[in-house]
């Protein structure tokens, strides 16, 4: 995979968790540089889960001192981008 | 095999926790005594009616994309969607004194009329109590030291009145001490009952019941039902050794950590089988409050229009075991069927809650053991004939002769008398259904707000976490869960 579509990839995967996270939240124009957090009603509890999500479904483990890099969807790629398998 | 987790008890919050655990990816096990699910809340069908035990009314309720409530929170983290509920909004609700009414519904501008109307003094006060709520710092699971909420709300709120018929509904709904209640718990509740409002689903308790099994089953937690834990042991800290019942066999269950909904002292009685009993200085903060319950499922809906009913016969409230079997100064009176719109409703019950002293239940059922008589249930029966006596007194005072209610006291006599069947519990029914020492519907006097107990690996959540009600419950499990379950990586 190039590294482009590889971007695309980690992003569209951390969206796919987010829509299961929330289901009632509309994801069609969420911007990558705002924190999500002041797009989407999700609080601490829903950054726990997607964490969660990133351990069973990619076996992605992101400890604690780094959830504040998951803050903006551009932060969640470019933290998560090396951690996908290629 | 190793458990990672073992949940005691299939209360809202045991459930929570379980799913949530579940959910993680951990191994774990759920274990119940009862060969059905829900503790307090649970419901048994006569007579091809599903008839609600423990729930009245969830609190919290909202509409869809209003996403402040604490309910919202707890469907979102257990992946249960608003749909699913089919929530009925109750039409209005009243706190009932001698000397003044508070209608509420879940339209907040009408409690703002009320006040404005009938104590106009104090409506900038009653403001300030909202703002004051809606930023009251949460302590769950940081700790927190009791503080007194009647001590705190004439800084607020100036007329006594008033005073009482706030913090009657709100001990009413979730207080374990008498006359008074936690004042954090009363900031979460004031929230939850008069700012985000009352609801039921369409086909009560049972649906929550049963869209929580399925959650269990998906997410993989092993329900294990007919299960009640009789010891817990400690295996050097690494894991804890759960001794299980299951009919006349006894079964052993491993697990790393264990989560327990079953309460603070009754937990604690598993764990130190060595301790002495009534040793403890621990015995001073069982729970006093507990409640007989009525129900009569009529032939024909009673006609009458609020949903809940919380009555004080006195302008000064009452909340605390009282003197006698039962108190008749106050109480809770429910009609299902006045949620949602009119005529939706279907159950044709009324039910009516009132203060109750588990002591001297205790000791009629004893006593009804030993010498084959029939005090226990003759007790029943003339407490249940002075509940009827109560819901008619009501009615009657609120000269339902005249205006808008013309006729409905003959109906609630006429429907009274057409009762299908009638069912009425006590403490002591509470007490042996539960297992909750002293029938304490809301558990012990002292919270665990963190949800740690003495041992590392054993938590609590539920009643004695702090949180109650069914939705305080379920949010209490999943807080626990969260933070010493889910949070930390794989193990
Ligand atoms: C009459 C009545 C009316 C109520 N009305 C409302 C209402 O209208 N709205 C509302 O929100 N709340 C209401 N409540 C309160 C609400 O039901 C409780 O606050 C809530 O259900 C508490 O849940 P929990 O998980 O803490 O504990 P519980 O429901 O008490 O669950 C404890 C569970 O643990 C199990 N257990 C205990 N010991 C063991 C053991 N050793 N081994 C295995 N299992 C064990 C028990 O069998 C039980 O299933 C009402 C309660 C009552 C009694």
């Amino acid at each position: 995979m190039l590294n482009k579509e590889k971007v695309v990839h980690v992003r569209q995967a951390i969206v796919d968790i987010i829509a299961d996270i929330a289901p009632d939240e509309n994801l069609g124009d969420i911007r990558d540089d705002v924190a999500l957090r002041e797009q989407l009603e999700l609080d601490s509890m829903d950054f726990l889960d997607i964490v969660m999500e990133l351990r069973k479904k990619h076996k992605i483990e992101v400890p604690p001192e780094d959830y504040p890099r998951l803050a903006t969807l551009s932060g969640c790629v470019e933290y998560l981008f090396p951690k996908f398998p290629a | 095999m190793i458990f990672d987790l073992a949940v005691i008890g299939a209360g809202m919050s045991g459930l929570a926790a379980a799913i949530r655990g579940a959910m993680s990816g951990k191994k774990v096990v759920l274990l119940e005594r009862h060969t059905r699910i829900g503790g307090l809340n649970s419901y048994y069908f006569r007579q091809g009616q599903t008839i609600d035990v423990g729930l009245h009314a969830l609190t919290n309720f909202y509409q869809p994309r209003q996403s402040t409530s604490p309910l919202f929170r707890v469907l979102r983290q257990l992946r249960i969607s608003y749909e699913e509920l089919q929530l009925l909004p109750h039409r209005s609700s009243v706190v009932s004194f001698p000397d003044q009414e508070l209608v509420f519904s879940n339209q907040r501008e009408q409690l703002l009329t009320e006040i404005a109307q009938k104590f106009p003094a104090e409506i900038d006060n009653f403001m300030r109590l909202i703002e004051w709520a809606k930023e009251y710092p949460l302590s769950a699971l940081s700790g927190g030291e009791y503080k007194s909420a009647r001590a705190f709300l004439p800084s607020i709120i100036k007329d006594r009145l008033l005073q009482e018929m706030l913090l009657f509904p709100i001990m009413f709904y979730g207080s374990s001490w008498e006359d008074d209640i936690d004042l954090e718990q009363f900031a979460i509740l004031f929230k939850s009952i008069f700012l985000e409002g009352l609801s039921r689903p369409k086909g009560g308790v049972r649906v929550i019941l049963q869209i929580l099994q399925q959650r269990l089953y998906e997410e993989g937690c092993e329900l294990r039902l007919g299960r009640e834990v009789v010891e817990v042991v400690d295996v050097k800290d690494v894991s804890l050794l759960l001794k299980v019942r299951v009919g006349a066999q006894t079964e052993e269950v491993f697990a790393r950590k264990v989560i327990s909904c079953a309460g603070y002292l009754e937990t604690d009685a598993l764990f130190s089988k060595e301790k002495v009993k009534g040793m403890s200085d621990e015995v001073n903060i069982a729970g006093k409050i507990s409640f007989t319950e009525a129900i009569w499922c009529c032939r024909r809906t009673p006609a009458w229009q609020h949903a809940v009913v919380f009555f004080s016969k006195n302008n000064q409230s009452y909340y605390r075991r009282p003197p006698g079997l039962i108190d008749t100064n106050s109480g809770l009176i429910c009609f299902p069927d006045n949620f949602g719109e009119k005529n939706e409703g279907s159950e044709r019950t009324v039910r009516l809650s009132l203060l109750a002293n588990f002591d001297l239940w205790h000791q009629l059922a004893q006593s009804s053991q030993s010498s084959q008589t029939m005090e226990y249930q003759e007790a029943k029966q003339q407490c249940e004939a002075m509940s009827v006596a109560l819901l008619r007194d009501y009615f009657l005072r609120q000269r339902l002769d005249q205006g808008p209610y013309q006729g409905l006291n003959q109906g609630i006599d006429s429907v009274l008398g057409e009762v299908i069947f009638r069912d009425f519990y006590t403490p002591w029914s509470i007490h042996r259904y539960t297992g909750r020492v002293g029938g304490a519907v809301y558990g012990c006097q002292k919270k665990f707000r963190d949800g740690r107990t003495t041992h590392p690996n054993l938590y609590l959540c539920g009643t004695d976490h702090g949180l109650l009600g069914v939705v305080g419950a379920l949010l209490s499990g999943i807080t626990v869960a969260n933070q010493y379950i889910v949070a930390e990586s794989a193990l």
